[in-house]
């Protein structure tokens, strides 16, 4: 018995270390750094230790900006876009001819470049002085006029980012829970509707529990990838994100250690370490949710 | 509830690129299952057995036939409307409920003046999770039970909200032997105490004989016997069905039948009364309308024959409900048949001898080469080998005080002609 944990713990060693060099040092690393005051990038010297950096994060508009961004982002696309693609995904279980022309054409953005992806938004949304973009023509048809959506006022930016995101990860949500909805046991529908159960409450009673892990894990993977966003919005704003009122998070902690104004390491420390205090904080109300909700 | 089934067929469309034939998967079936009877349809492996369960809870639609539950014609109704329970093979218990939740579902199902109250609710799945005895599992999950628990939950679940019929897809498939001899007496028992008309689909002869009040053998889609258990066991329309009941299988042999006796390879076995007419056998047995008091059989047979009594009575013995006395030939020499046509040519035939069907006897006219004795206690089992029988071995049962030299290389045995199948070399349909 001894010997076999022994051997274990051996067999674990690689991948411990592995995580240790570049999860676990990397993380208090940057713990370390959010508390060291006044640090000097070129002497490598830092003046004190406290929490000095936390509350100039903290009292930055452009933080604030970036935290406000980012919830907005969390809290409308990660239920909306599981929402949609679980439609979408029982609305392609139920069709038998074509349905794997769909889930093709639905799982085709997933494959697609990100660069010709924000192309295809430019041809959508963009001001050209030649056209006001697609769905400005949509707007004009109703009679209302254009909008800005790239330079415009915040609402029309914000909606076009939280277009582009929910657009982006739907796929692969789209993909996931059409092969959950396809493992769920033909046979526990045939009783359902034996004992004269209504397609709703089929739906309800059991498809939803039966594939709720999966929507579980579409939900947290959601909301952490929705946290760190970042790339989307350079995609549609350009590098100026506080410029734009369009920056996130991750956005701020790169300019703080790379942008115009970067070469502060601290500064986007402790903005990393408020990112992850604040997901995991929400990972583990997620966790205690679906404690009484999901059905393994 | 009456459960009539008229010209009932199911055909699926065939897959295969090479031959165009649909599976029929049932074929033109015509029964009438009588209310509060447990039915057993019984049959091998692809014959249909599970399609016909699906057409009559609904979950599948017939291609040609009708359907009644009574008077009611239910072919077209949706199967939430028809008001069956069901036993799925394997029990299709939602995980994610609790045993409680599990037996609830179909009650929070019923809309409008059926509405019932939490608490009634509650009430009607104690009820039937008392009739199974699981009241102390309420609370477990079905991935928390036994094989035998988690049926007794499916039953429940079905029983609940009082069907007018029970439909039971080989229950006891998963389960041990012992659970599997206790739950069949548990579904007796429960469907004794509901009434409620329950067919019961199983491939195991031993499960459908014992409990069935019917039994329906069905091959390749098409209904070979309706029938009582014992009737069936002892009066089979064919070869399928002499072969498909019984433990140890019959014992078939090559045989002929010349001047009014049957042989088997020299041995002049039985003499053979006129081929019973095949038609009345056919009508009394096929369409066995259930129920009808036919003698007990063998209570007016002579057991004790010795090679040479004659004839089986068993021909007329369906649903006419007369016991044809009549037929008993009393020696050899009288055995003269009404129709010379069939008995003065030689024919060959196929002859079914059930295990208990022989009887020791030292001047017996069946010479079988002894191959082995198994002694199980009750009685004997005789293995011995035959040239002309088609099975490897003959497999006869004998009391255990017979005695039989192991040593010996011949064994002889007679015949009980009650026990003595005689069937159609080609079709298989019964002779006599
Ligand atoms: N959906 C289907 N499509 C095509 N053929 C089918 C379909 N369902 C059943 N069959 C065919 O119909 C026949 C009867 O099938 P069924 O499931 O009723 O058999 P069964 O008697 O229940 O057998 P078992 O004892 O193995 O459960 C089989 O030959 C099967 O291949
Ligand atoms: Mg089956």
């Amino acid at each position: 018995m001894e010997k076999n944990n022994l051997k274990g713990w051996l067999y674990l060693l690689p991948a411990f270390l592995f995580l240790g060099a570049f999860m676990i040092y990397p993380l208090i690393d940057v713990f370390v750094y959010s508390f060291e005051e006044g640090y000097n990038s070129a002497s490598q010297t830092f003046s004190g230790v406290g929490t000095y950096n936390y509350s100039y994060v903290l009292h930055d508009p452009y933080f604030l900006q970036a935290l406000k961004n980012t919830f907005i982002l969390v809290i409308i696309t990660v239920p909306l876009s599981t929402g949609i693609a679980l439609l979408i995904s029982v609305g392609l279980s139920s069709i038998k001819p074509l349905r794997d022309l769909f889930q093709t054409v639905y799982f085709l953005p997933y494959v697609t470049n990100t660069l010709a992806v924000g192309l295809v938004f430019m041809i959508l949304f963009k001001k050209t002085p030649y056209s006001d973009g697609l769905v400005n023509l949509l707007i004009n048809c109703f009679g209302q006029a254009s909008v800005d959506f790239i330079d415009g006022p915040y609402w029309a930016k914000m909606f076009v980012l939280c277009f582009y995101t929910i657009w982006v990860v739907m796929p692969f949500k789209i993909l996931i829970l059409t092969s959950a909805l396809a493992s769920v046991n033909q046979v526990y529908y045939n009783a359902a509707r034996v004992d004269g159960t209504s397609r709703f409450r089929i739906f309800r009673r059991i498809t939803l529990p039966m594939i709720s892990p999966m929507i579980f894990y579409l939900v947290i993977t959601g909301f952490i990838g929705a946290f760190k966003a970042y790339s989307d919005a350079v995609a549609l704003f350009g590098t100026n994100l506080n410029a734009a009122e369009m920056n996130t998070i991750v956005g701020y902690v790169y300019d703080m250690l790379y942008g115009d104004s970067g070469g502060y390491p601290s500064y986007a420390s402790a903005a990393a370490i408020i990112l992850f205090a604040i997901v995991l904080t929400i990972t583990c109300i997620n966790l205690l949710v679906s404690r009484k909700h999901v059905h393994y | 509830m009456k459960i009539i089934l008229q010209n009932l067929t199911k055909k699926f469309p065939s897959r295969s690129k090479k031959s165009r034939e649909d599976v029929i998967a049932v074929n033109d079936f015509n029964f009438e299952i009588p209310d509060g009877k447990l039915v057993g349809l019984l049959g091998p492996s692809g014959c249909g057995k599970s399609t016909t369960l699906n057409l009559i809870c609904g979950l599948q639609k017939p291609t040609a036939g009708k359907i009644f539950f009574g008077d009611d014609d239910v072919t077209n109704l949706p199967p939430e409307n028809r008001g069956v329970g069901l036993v799925f093979q394997n029990y299709a218990l939602y995980p994610h409920l609790t045993v409680q939740k599990n037996i609830m579902f179909p009650l929070e199902n019923l809309k409008g003046k059926d509405k019932l109250t939490k608490e009634e609710m509650q009430k009607r799945a104690l009820d039937a999770a008392r009739l199974v005895q699981i009241q102390e599992l309420m609370d477990r999950r079905p991935g928390e039970l036994s094989g035998g628990q988690q049926q007794r939950v499916a039953i429940a679940r079905a029983l609940v909200k009082m069907p007018r019929v029970l439909l039971l897809d080989e229950p006891l498939s998963n389960l041990d032997a012992r659970l599997r001899l206790q739950t069949r007496e548990e579904i007796k028992r429960i469907q004794k105490e509901t009434g409620i008309t329950t067919i019961f689909v199983t491939h195991d002869q031993d499960e459908a004989m014992s409990i069935s009040d019917l039994i329906v053998v069905m091959k390749e889609g098409v209904v070979q016997q309706i029938g009582r258990p014992q009737e069936v066991y002892d009066n089979p329309v064919n070869l399928f069905v002499a072969k498909f009941l019984g433990t140890p299988p019959i014992n078939v042999f090559r045989g002929t039948l010349r001047d009014g006796k049957l042989f088997i390879g020299d041995d002049a076995c039985l003499d053979v009364l006129c081929a019973a007419p095949q038609k009345a056998l056919e009508a009394g047995t096929r369409r066995g309308t259930p129920g009808s008091d036919s003698a007990a059989p063998g209570s007016s047979e002579p057991d004790t024959a010795a090679c040479d009594a004659s004839g089986p009575d068993t021909a007329a013995r369906g649903s006419s409900g007369q016991t044809t006395a009549a037929r008993h030939a009393s020696g050899p020499d009288t055995a003269t048949p009404g129709s010379s046509g069939q008995t003065t040519a030689a024919r060959d035939v196929l002859v079914g001898i059930r295990p208990e069907g022989f009887i020791l006897q030292e001047d017996g006219p069946l010479h079988c080469r002894l191959d082995r004795l198994e002694v199980m206690g009750r009685d004997v089992s005789v293995v011995s080998t035959h040239e002309c029988s088609e099975n490897m071995s003959i497999r006869s049962i004998i009391a255990a005080e017979s005695s039989v030299d192991p040593g010996s290389k011949v064994v002889r045995f007679g015949l009980k002609p009650s026990k003595v199948f005689i069937f159609d070399k080609d079709t298989g349909n019964r002779i006599s």
